[in-house]
């Protein structure tokens, strides 16, 4: 039918690349949705040095608002039921309203090394006086001051000793983290969400587990410079004594924890003795567990898999020095028809975009406030938990390489170095064998 | 027998060639979560997974002319460049899609981890690799010392396994 074959090629040709473009084609239409419904008239203002919050709300806003009740959006028909909290969501509004509207200039631009950051740790150092937690660090300072490059960064570390035996191995620890630096963007981000939520539960359930007698020693660091590599947590746990570190029962981490259609947790995905206490009781309430079975979307036929979204905080750093760690954070990873993360779907992504105290209320209300107090007692109500304080500790029980890539990058180079070696052998039989064979065949010419 | 008019394609249709295997590569690449997750646009996760793509085919393009040059003063009078570089570029097309294949069967199964898949990578190119190599012996190298000619070309594709290994996950 065709007498040059260039022809029937090219045919080929121009029908998989239709076919391959049809395909990203639908690709992006159908996995790469994304709705952007833009706020209409709300305009809320926050007047800082008044302390006063004026909310202009039009009515729009007011029927949307009926949606925000935490039920209505939950997708779980589990509640919260043991509370024994001692604070409540009144409690970590006034803690947002000392630690950071009444600094909003000063703490703004908390950028990784910036002057904001710096000043955001000292408040919470003199926070972590107030609350009567000791000196951690050796040269008596709250403020762990390290250098990356060009700049200064630094993590806010305290103490609160509830057991101070002279036995090493009878001082357990826990340790409460979050990071403190956020992404500062033209007056519209300021990390409201992403860090100061975590900031807040943080405080709220150190202050929780300190005036309840827990009976462990809290150790709470406010890391710096996560959001260029999670340095502040490295450094921390780089130069941490290994007694402590072999002592922490749980190293706790709260990143982005306010704004959210739900909330997600994530401590590995290897099972550990600690993993099955946190699953069994994490259970019962509205969270979603992170790992292998999460998929970014449900209806999406790419099915991108969380697993890795769990590496993306502190947690990691813990994770790889081979500490027990959790982490939680807010999304809406179950978003249907959206590919990518959302905090609340049909809202645009707020973390490092628009990050401020007015869209999070814009959209979530006061479900920003019950979702860090969620967690603060989801943690509370773990470390209190029977299974958990029944677990015979033992340090390092994380699979540590799991975590590197480098250690997997050396495990696929020790593959192929094997491949190489079992190659050399055959080829080296094969040829041996052929030459073997010639030379027979030669000395029978011969004879 | 392969039909050897194939590889001796120029012009549009080599250029076609070559956007095909962008995609396919592309198609490989829309797997990084990390890349999605980080860029929450339809245009940027768009070009993002285009630009992983783009990088892993330079990255191809690089070897394979690396390992003709390499063995070029064995095999430049059976074969061009043009003709070595579009068998592989042919070759690599279907092994880039069962990649993208077997990466969405094991999410469906579950058993979608980072381990599995650099392993699976690893197996599939070097079985390509294999083939690609019966290819050009069977067509165009039946008249040379196999022995030399073979250590030379695997002593390249382990180059090739190595480096796309120290690069995984960079693109």
């Amino acid at each position: 039918m065709f007498k040059n074959k260039f022809f029937n090629l090219g045919l080929v040709f121009i029908l998989v690349f239709v076919l391959m473009f049809l395909t990203f084609c639908w690709l992006c239409i159908f996995n790469f949705h994304f709705d952007n419904v833009k706020s209409n008239s709300l305009s809320i203002t926050t007047n800082c040095n008044d302390k006063t919050e004026t909310l202009t709300l039009n009515n729009n806003y007011l029927n949307q608002s009926s949606n925000f009740s935490y039920n209505s959006l939950s997708r779980y028909s589990k509640t919260f039921e043991n509370n024994e909290f001692l604070f409540n969501e009144t409690d970590i509004k006034n803690l947002a309203t000392e630690l950071y509207f009444n600094n909003f200039d000063d703490i703004k631009d908390r950028t990784a090394g910036s002057s904001g950051e710096k000043k955001f740790a000292e408040i919470l150092a003199n926070k972590l006086e107030n609350l009567n937690f000791s000196y951690f660090l050796k040269d008596n300072s709250y403020i762990q001051t390290f250098s990356l490059g060009n700049y200064d960064s630094q993590n806010v570390v305290g103490v609160y000793n509830q057991i101070n035996s002279n036995n090493e191995l009878d001082n357990k620890y826990i340790l409460l983290g979050a990071h403190i630096d956020a992404v500062y963007k033209d007056e519209k981000s300021f990390g409201f969400n992403d860090n100061l939520s975590g900031v807040l539960g943080v405080l709220l359930l150190a202050q929780n587990l300190i005036n309840q007698n827990f009976g462990c020693n809290i150790i709470v660091a406010f890391y710096g410079a996560e959001e260029v590599g999670c340095k502040g947590s490295q450094y921390f746990i780089e130069n941490l004594d290994t007694k402590i570190k072999n002592n922490i029962l749980l190293a706790v981490n709260f990143d982005s924890i306010g704004a959210g259609e739900n909330l997600y947790y994530y401590h590995s995905d290897n099972s550990t003795l600690y993993g099955s206490v946190i699953d069994n009781l994490f259970n019962k309430y509205s969270i979603s567990k992170l790992g292998f079975n999460q998929k970014f979307s449900t209806l999406s036929n790419l099915n991108i898999n969380h697993t890795s979204l769990g590496f993306l905080s502190d947690n990691s750093s813990f994770l790889k020095a081979g500490v027990n760690s959790l982490t939680f954070f807010a999304g809406d990873l179950d978003a249907k028809n959206g590919l990518g993360f959302f905090e609340k779907q049909g809202h645009e992504k707020i973390m490092h975009n628009t990050d401020s105290f007015e869209t999070c209320y814009e959209v979530f209300g006061e479900k920003f406030y019950e979702n860090i107090f969620n967690c603060a007692s989801y943690v509370y109500n773990l470390l209190n938990n029977e299974g958990f304080n029944t677990i015979n500790f033992q340090p390092n029980q994380i699979d540590v390489i799991s975590y590197s890539d480098w250690a997997l990058k050396i495990v696929g180079v020790v593959f192929i170095l094997v491949l190489f070696v079992l190659y050399l052998i055959i080829i080296n039989n094969k040829y041996k064998t052929k030459k073997n064979i010639t030379n027979k065949n030669e000395v029978k010419n011969k004879k | 027998m392969i039909n050897k008019n194939y590889l001796k394609i120029s012009g549009w249709k080599k250029a076609i060639l070559i956007v095909i295997l962008i995609l396919s590569y592309a198609l490989v690449k829309s797997f990084n979560p990390i890349a999605i997750y980080s860029v929450n646009s339809i245009f940027l996760s768009f070009l993002f997974i285009l630009g992983y793509g783009i990088f892993a085919w330079l990255l191809f393009e690089i070897l394979v002319g690396f390992m003709y040059s390499g063995l070029k003063s064995k095999i430049e009078n059976f074969i061009s460049m043009n003709e070595f570089t579009n068998l592989f570029r042919f070759a690599f097309i279907p092994l880039n899609i069962i990649t993208y294949a077997l990466t969405n069967l094991f999410i469906l199964l579950n058993f979608y981890t980072s381990f599995m898949i650099l392993c699976t990578t690893i197996i599939l190119s070097f079985i390509c690799f294999l083939l690609i190599y019966k290819i050009l012996v069977k067509n165009y190298f039946a008249s040379l010392d196999s022995k030399d000619l073979n250590m030379s070309y695997f002593s390249f594709v382990f180059i090739y396994l190595f480096l796309m290994t120290i690069m995984w996950g960079t693109i």
